[in-house]
């Protein structure tokens, strides 16, 4: 038994040595150089490169691929769109804002898009949107409070730097090599292709019922905390989708009702009614059912300034 | 997964029949009394077996056919069932035929059926081997137990979170959009899930190896690098081994095996395989995937494929690839959720397959992917296809080797692994 005891030791000890070396070493000369792609780089180039930013988009592949801030020419001095792909749920745009304002990152607005739809869902586990933040985990105390309340499990291989790489090893790798061929750039991706018009999808009409109690209620919470305390203005932006497939009339009011009552500072832009950007109408505006392609997002995008034109307008008078 | 304490109560149920039909069978000297017996233990099992797993498939079948109107049962499946009954179904088996002694400790007869690395994916345990060690009062716990185990249950880890659970992304996105795929993303879809089901169910298969070594226990290998082979009957001979030699025993040989001419031997192969498909689920679909591979192998009997040993290594490999494409073939109806699917995906494959049309979907997970399988198999190939575990721990810097490797595969599992994967595919059944 003790020769069972001292073999299980060894081991622990030898991957405990390998799991702090490769943290020091892995994230200070590959990681924090990158600054493109998805596994940590495009997070970088914000959080290195944009402390000089006016105001940010932050949301799901939603807004990265809708909202251009090179035509958000009503809201001043320069944007960045820091939507991501396939992850950026109000909690992971909660802990992302928590580190820009760590890393001295602090816009004078924040344009937050938001789909009622998806609160209408208490998440189950979420931390496959948070582990793409994981390389950040000593940086943000709101990042290990959340992973703290995802299970023992989660937060205890979080504490492991091998852990926090999980599935992003290669992507560092090719984006450390590609690391000098970046551009400057405003973070929107426009997407290329026009839906094919064959594959729409069913549209849901019965969402359940908006959960205030839900960890996602929280998250959005702790968002409008932190603008708040830092004095940054907050929008909530709302984008359609194709043939209104994401949008519920009863819930957007019931949402808006409860951002009017406990957000008051708040300031909602709703287009998720495909009605109040009816140029969009088309399929020939869509890559699929929830993302505008690039003719789309450029109509959108216009729309959307116009609109802040005019609550700016509203505003001053 | 849900968890219902009255299933636990069924099992304990068919636990103690079969527990008392065995022993009856053995004190009994009347062959009727024995037969019924036999009979007892056979229908309690399987009765459990039907009511739980093919109730809704026969009820469906009768209203397809207009027969019966009768409403579907709502019932779960009781995790692992079809494993412990056909694990207490050889037992039952085996003490009629004399071939083992009759369990006289209930405690340990249960222990043998609940016995918790295998209880609910397998390996199906034989009586033989597991009921000794169970039986054994003077049992330890050695260092050399602990860590080949140890290496078995890591290794069984690295195939299911490193390599199944990656793998799936790709297949489940072109699977369950498979009307938007072109042929060539359909068969490497095909393809990587049959890696990915190898390495799931294999990988439990060796977990539960390796925690019952851990504990002392030695089970029966499940699988022995079944893509290496040669022949659909060398394939069925290294695939989920526990369950070929139990169709093989309890069905082919009971249907008469090859002894009553070549084409009841055909017949005896293509009913077995069938009803192993079938043994998999309730469905057509694992019905015609058993047929399929009773069908390949009745044909490479008829050919005397196996009596053909390739003699260079490029015409070992042409074998081995034709294998793994009639295999892959297979596997699309394991797969697919109906057969009108599986038709369209095979139909697609084979005429609109392009290498224009492939679509990569993921460059990392892909990337990821494509390097565990190359890991996977590197391993299997160069180092597992000669030495076992015990053949690793026995050389001369065993122990160095077999933990190098340990943590090798553990910063795998920690760098590449799947954070939220699945559960096992085996456990449905």
């Amino acid at each position: 038994m003790i020769h069972i005891l001292k073999n299980i030791v060894i081991l622990i000890f030898v991957i405990v040595v390998i799991d702090i070396s490769f943290g020091f070493f892995f994230k200070r000369f590959l990681f924090d150089k990158t600054i493109s792609g998805e596994s940590g780089g495009s997070l970088n180039f914000l959080l290195n490169k944009k402390q000089d930013v006016d105001y940010l988009v932050f949301g799901t592949s939603r807004a990265k691929h809708h909202i251009d801030p090179s035509l958000l020419t009503n809201l001043k001095g320069n944007g960045y769109n820091a939507g991501i792909n396939g992850v950026g749920g109000i909690i992971y745009n909660t802990v992302l804002l928590d580190l820009c304002i760590q890393r001295n990152v602090k816009p004078n607005e924040i344009l937050l898009q938001l789909d009622v739809i998806n609160f209408c869902e208490t998440p189950k586990n979420y931390n496959s949107s948070l582990i793409f933040l994981y390389p950040y985990f000593n940086e943000s105390k709101i990042l290990r409070d959340y992973i703290q309340r995802d299970g023992y499990k989660e937060s205890f291989l979080a504490h492991s730097n091998l852990y926090r790489f999980n599935g992003k090893v290669l992507n560092v790798l090719f984006n450390y090599v590609k690391r000098n061929g970046v551009a400057d750039n405003n973070g929107f991706v426009p997407l290329v292709e026009t839906m094919d018009t064959s594959g729409q999808n069913e549209i849901k009409t019965d969402y359940a019922p908006l959960d205030f109690e839900s960890i996602n209620f929280k998250a959005l919470t702790d968002f409008y905390k932190l603008c708040k305390e830092n004095n940054i203005k907050l929008y909530f932006v709302f984008t359609p989708s194709c043939k209104n497939c994401m949008f519920s009339p009863q819930r957007d009011m019931e949402f808006s009702t409860y951002v009017t009552t406990n957000m008051p500072e708040v300031s909602m832009i709703n287009l998720s009614d495909l009605k109040t950007c009816i140029e969009l109408a088309g399929f020939e505006n869509w890559k699929d059912m929830t993302h505008l392609n690039q003719e789309g997002a450029a109509k959108f995008s216009r729309i959307l300034n116009d609109q802040f034109g005019s609550y700016f307008l509203k505003n001053v008078n | 997964m849900w968890f219902i304490p009255s299933y636990i109560l069924i099992l304990f149920l068919t636990i103690l029949i079969d527990f008392y039909a065995a022993k009856h069978i053995e004190d009994s000297d009347n062959p009727k009394v024995k037969k019924r017996h036999l009979w007892l233990g056979i229908v309690n099992t399987c009765l459990v077996l039907f009511v739980f797993k093919y109730f809704n498939f026969f009820v469906d079948n009768l209203n397809y056919l207009g027969i019966k109107s009768i409403k579907h049962w709502e019932v779960i499946l009781p995790i692992g069932l079809s494993f412990h009954v056909f694990q207490s179904l050889s037992y039952v088996i085996e003490v009629y035929r004399g071939s083992i002694k009759a369990e006289r400790n209930l405690l340990v007869y249960a222990d043998f059926v609940l016995m918790f690395p295998q209880l609910v994916a397998g390996p199906i345990e034989r009586a033989n081997n597991l009921l000794p060690q169970l039986r054994d009062c003077n049992h330890k716990i050695t260092y050399s137990d602990f860590l080949i185990g140890f290496s078995k249950f890591i290794w069984g880890l690295f195939k299911k979170v490193v390599v199944a659970d990656i793998a799936s992304n790709y297949v489940d996105a072109v699977y369950n959009n498979y009307t938007h795929q072109s042929g060539s993303s359909l068969a490497v879809g095909t393809f990587l899930f049959a890696i990915q089901i190898y390495c799931d169910f294999s990988g439990y298969s060796d977990m539960a190896i390796g925690v019952a070594r851990m504990l002392g226990f030695r089970f029966k290998e499940n699988f022995a690098i079944p893509y290496f082979s040669k022949s659909i009957t060398e394939f069925w001979r290294r695939w989920h081994m526990s369950l070929s030699s139990w169709l093989r025993d309890y069905l082919y040989i009971s249907f008469g095996g090859s002894r009553k001419g070549q084409f009841k031997t055909y017949r005896n192969l293509f009913l077995t395989m069938l009803i192993g498909g079938l043994w998999h689920g309730a469905s057509w679909n694992f019905v015609v995937w058993g047929g399929l591979n009773g069908l390949f192998l009745s044909i490479e009997k008829l050919f005397k494929v196996n009596n053909f040993n390739p003699p260079s290594i490029i015409m070992k490999m042409i074998r081995a690839a034709y294998v793994f494409i009639l295999i892959n073939c297979t596997w699309v109806f394991f797969r697919a959720t109906s057969f009108g699917q599986a038709m369209e995906i095979l139909r697609r494959i084979f005429t609109q397959f392009n290498l224009h049309g492939f679509k990569i979907l993921d460059i990392n997970v892909f990337t990821t992917t494509m390097l565990s399988i190359f890991i996977l198999f590197g391993l299997e190939y160069f180092v597992f296809r000669k030495n076992s575990f015990d053949g690793l721990f026995a050389r001369k810097q065993g122990v160095l080797l077999l933990n190098g490797l340990n943590l090798f595969l553990i910063l795998l599992v920690l760098l590449f692994g799947a954070s939220n994967g699945a559960q096992f595919i085996y456990f449905q059944f």
